[in-house]
C-alpha cells in the first residue's frame, strides 16, 4: 500500500500519471483514482487506437471512447460490475500475484488494463493490451510480467492487496470501494 | 483536417462524444444491474425478458453485454419488462461544477468518500450521483403492496 506522500512523489517524479476523464475539466466528482505508467497513459490517451483486422474504420474510435467512459465511471465513483469489468487475475505464477485487470466491454476487440490497487479505490495501471493479443498463456504471462516489473520499478512496496479476502464478487466490490 | 476544423474543435467534439458515450455506458450499467438483480431474485432469463418485451433474445443479449446504441424506446421497454420505469433527466454542465478533488488520499476526504459509497451501495439501482445523472430507474410499485 502506498501512502499519500509516496503517490504524490511518484506523480511528481513522472513515474505515474494521474488519468482524468477527458471532459474538458468538467468533472462532477472523483471518488476513485486511476494512476498510469506514462507509457500506458500514452497508449490509452492516444488520439487513435490501432485498427484491428476485420474491424470497421470507426471501430478503434468507438472502442477508445467506450473504454474512456468506463474508466470515467470508475473515477467518478460509479458502480463497477465486478469480475466482468474488474477482475483479480488467477495467480498462475508469481507475475500474477495481486494483479487485477480492467476489462473493456464490446465493441471488440476488447482491451485489458492490468495493474494493482495501491490502496482501496486507487488503481495503478502498469500494462495495457488488446484482448486479441492475449491469445495464450505465454502472452498472458508476458503481459503480467510487464505489469509486475513496472510496479517493482516504481516502488519496492507491495500493492494494496488482500488476495485471501477477495474470493467473491461481493468481496471484490467492497474492496474497490472501501 | 479541413481549414475550419481547429484543434479546439476536435477537443470540444471529443468532450461531446465521450459525454455521450458515458451516457450509453451508464445506461448499460443500469440495465445490467437490474437484470442481474431479477435474475438472482426471480430467475429472470434473457429469453423470458425478450418474450416479455417482444424482441429476439440476441438483441437482449447484445444490449446486456455492453454499452450499445440502444434507443431510448427499446431501453424503456426493457426496463418496463423488468418492472421498472426509466426516467430521463438533463443536467446542464454548469451545474456539475469542476472538481478540485486533487488529493483524494487524505483521511477526511477518504472518510467522506467511504460514507458516500456506503450509502450508494445500499441504494439499489439509483444512478450514482457522481456520474452524469442522465437517468435513473424506479422500481414499479405493485398495487396493493
Amino acid at each position: 500500500m502506498l501512502t499519500d506522500a509516496e503517490i504524490d512523489s511518484l506523480i511528481k517524479s513522472g513515474a505515474l500519471v494521474r488519468w482524468e476523464p477527458r471532459l474538458g475539466g468538467r468533472v462532477s466528482a472523483q471518488h476513485r483514482v486511476i494512476l498510469l505508467a506514462p507509457s500506458v497513459a500514452a497508449e490509452i490517451d492516444a488520439p487513435r487506437w490501432p485498427l484491428s483486422d476485420e474491424e470497421p474504420t470507426r471501430g478503434p474510435k468507438l472502442r477508445r471512447q467506450a473504454f474512456h467512459a468506463q474508466l470515467a465511471r470508475f473515477v467518478e465513483g460509479g458502480n463497477m460490475i465486478v469480475t466482468e469489468e474488474i477482475k483479480r487475475l488467477t495467480p498462475k505464477n508469481a507475475h500474477f500475484e495481486d494483479l487485477f485487470a480492467f476489462r473493456s466491454r464490446p465493441p471488440n476487440p476488447q482491451v485489458r488494463l492490468l495493474g494493482y490497487f495501491a490502496r482501496p479505490g486507487v488503481f495503478v495501471g502498469t500494462a495495457f493490451r488488446q484482448r486479441d493479443e492475449l491469445v495464450g498463456e505465454d502472452e498472458w504471462t508476458e503481459a503480467a510480467k510487464s505489469a509486475s516489473e513496472h510496479w517493482r520499478s516504481i516502488t519496492p512496496k507491495k500493492p494494496m492487496a488482500a488476495p485471501n479476502q477477495i474470493r467473491t464478487k461481493a468481496e471484490l466490490a467492497r474492496y474497490i470501494d472501501e | 483536417m479541413s481549414n475550419s476544423e481547429k484543434p479546439k474543435d476536435r477537443t470540444d467534439r471529443e468532450v461531446v462524444e465521450i459525454s455521450a458515450m458515458m451516457a450509453q455506458d451508464q445506461l448499460w450499467v443500469l440495465l445490467h444491474e437490474r437484470f442481474r438483480e431479477l435474475e438472482e431474485t426471480n430467475g429472470l432469463t434473457q429469453a423470458a425478458l425478450a418474450r416479455k418485451v417482444g424482441c429476439d433474445r440476441q438483441s437482449v443479449n447484445r444490449w446486456l453485454s455492453g454499452p450499445s446504441n440502444i434507443s431510448i424506446f427499446s431501453a424503456a421497454k426493457l426496463f418496463a419488462g423488468m418492472d421498472s420505469d426509466l426516467r430521463v433527466a438533463c443536467k446542464p454542465w454548469r451545474e456539475l461544477g469542476t472538481s478540485n478533488y486533487y488529493r483524494c488520499f487524505d483521511e477526511p476526504k477518504l472518510a467522506a468518500t467511504k460514507a458516500v459509497l456506503q450509502f450508494r451501495n445500499t441504494g439499489a439501482s439509483e444512478m450514482r450521483s457522481g456520474s452524469l445523472p442522465i437517468a435513473k430507474i424506479v422500481p414499479a410499485i405493485a398495487v396493493g403492496e
